[in-house]
């Protein structure tokens, strides 16, 4: 491109201008691009959950009984028995057994005490 | 016999380094600036794997007599390789340096970069993007003092693309738009690189409250492995398509983090990890630093652009922090406004900044991973904003 015709201050408004539009564009783009993909990802890998509908009715059938029995302990779906043994086993040990343990479920908090040590031993060299 | 030898003696010592020296001394003032760059690269880990080549490589190109480069080969009227000359009178640095002038190094060295990048955390927050974007203000702005200080339109770009804080960004774009400038401009570039973490806080700091550096961010979330793949594609696509100028640096960048992402091809990520990253490093290195003669680098014009590539590295971080700050007010504070500081590249030393900046306001938080997603931005963002450069400034 010839910039010779062009006085000093137009070519720095021009190029200030032009390459900051650019820039923007390329990467606003990218954004909306990369967002609507992680969408139909998201969607897609969902897909197959309302397809399964015979797996609910097991934990649902669990809830009736759990007034039954008492002292039901509550155990979210995808916790295995070992863990739960373990967990019970360490609050038992700490509580001197006087604690009464109602459910086990994951933290919804967005980093447990364990995560965060865990990030601060990773990310200590930085 | 005796006076043979004594001839012998006499010639040596004329041709010698020793007194050869004196009659340039601007090559022994560019051996003792070696020896600073050396100091700041063994002695303060200032960037070493590449500011130790580079001084060792201005060191070589400034012995007297020992001819390892020639400026004539590469710089001349034509602004055309020599070839005649190189295949006459071309040394070692000489022929290494053809991988620096036919641009065939800096994609070669984004190829590594890409093989060891994860885009996890741009795929998972993109609006990541937008935040490498604003700090490519610094370029930009850059290249506007360098006209006002009186450089060429093609030499304002070389200069304004240190504020991209990307070495062979800085380089690739140099070699075309203003070669002569190379030796300055890539030592600048690398020294503000390591410099990143005392340039950077005080800006941060100035523009953002104790209160929005204390955000903690939510956990991102986790990226399949198919996205990661599609993205390297995508990307190469989009941004090639938009400013194909940047295609070498975007498509090598995107490649080796495909062989990273599919899995296939192992061998090759490694290789371009490790191995060919190195080879490289060594030979962009000592070469970039030979081009730092005398006659080249002691100038006004060195000066200058030393003090343009800090303003840009400053503008962009502000450029960054700013947009981080609009993020942190338009998302009713769930965005921490120090993560766009880290768009400006220097991957990873600018995340770094961001996540000890931000501990430093709240000891719990941890930023690095949400730093990661605008600084690997501001790579692409840099690439593009060379694109623009090169398509619109004259060439040599």
């Amino acid at each position: 491109m010839d910039l010779s015709s062009f006085s000093t201050p137009e070519i720095a408004v021009a190029m200030v201008f032009t390459g900051l539009v650019v820039v923007f564009c390329a990467l606003v783009g990218l954004w909306f691009i990369v967002a609507l993909f992680g969408k139909a990802f998201e969607a897609f890998q969902n897909k197959p959950k309302p397809s399964a509908p015979a797996a609910p009715p097991a934990p649902k059938a669990a809830p009736p009984a759990a007034p039954a029995a008492k002292a039901p302990m509550k155990i979210e779906q995808g916790i295995g028995d070992e863990t739960v043994a373990a967990i019970v086993a360490a609050i038992t040990a700490m509580t001197g057994g006087k604690a009464v343990i109602r459910s086990v479920k994951r933290s919804r908090e967005a980093r447990s005490n364990w995560a965060q040590a865990g990030v601060v031993q990773n990310t200590q060299p930085f | 016999m005796f006076e043979i030898f004594s001839q012998a003696v006499e010639t040596l010592a004329s041709k010698s380094g020793f007194v050869t020296i004196f009659q340039d001394p601007r090559q022994l003032v560019m051996i003792l600036v070696s020896f600073v760059l050396l100091y700041l690269a063994i002695g303060r880990g200032f960037e070493p794997l590449l500011l130790l080549p580079i001084a060792f490589g201005m060191l070589l190109t400034n012995i007297p007599g020992a001819g390892l480069y020639h400026t004539e080969i590469f710089i001349n009227e034509t602004q055309h390789i020599d070839w005649e000359l190189l295949s006459t009178s071309g040394g070692l640095l000489d022929y290494l340096y053809l991988g620096v002038k036919l641009g065939i190094y800096p994609p070669l060295i984004f190829l590594g970069v890409g093989a060891m990048t994860d885009f996890g955390p741009l795929i998972a927050n993109p609006k990541s993007f937008i935040m490498g974007a604003a700090a490519q203000l610094g370029i930009f702005i850059a290249f506007c003092g360098a006209l006002l200080l009186g450089f060429s339109p093609s030499e304002a770009g070389s200069i304004g693309i240190i504020g991209g804080a990307d070495g062979p960004t800085a380089i690739f774009t140099t070699t075309q738009l203003a070669p002569w400038l190379l030796g300055s401009i890539a030592i600048a570039a690398y020294s503000y690189m390591a410099l990143v973490p005392i340039i950077q806080p005080p800006i941060m700091k100035a523009l953002t409250t104790p209160k929005a550096r204390a955000v903690r961010m939510e956990q991102l979330r986790p990226v399949s492995k198919l996205e990661k793949i599609v993205f390297p594609i995508l990307v190469t696509i989009v941004v090639s398509f938009l400013v194909p100028d940047t295609t070498p640096l975007i498509g090598m960048l995107m490649l080796g983090n495909l062989f990273k992402e599919s899995g296939v091809a192992d061998r090759l990520c490694k290789t371009a990890q490790n191995e060919l990253m190195n080879i490289v490093t060594i030979f962009l290195g000592v070469t970039v630093g030979a081009t730092a003669t005398g006659a080249n680098f002691l100038t006004w014009s060195t000066i200058k652009i030393v003090v343009m590539g800090l303003a840009a590295f400053c503008f962009g971080t502000m450029g960054g922090v700013l947009l981080g700050d609009l993020m942190y007010v338009l998302s009713g504070g769930k965005i921490n406004p120090l993560i766009g500081s880290a768009g400006v590249s220097a991957v990873p030393m600018a995340a770094r900044v961001s996540q000890k900046v931000g501990q430093k306001e709240n000891p719990s938080n941890f930023l690095l991973m949400h730093a990661m997603g605008p600084n690997v931005a501001g790579v692409i963002g840099s690439a593009v904003a060379a694109g623009v450069l090169l398509s619109i400034l004259p060439h040599v």
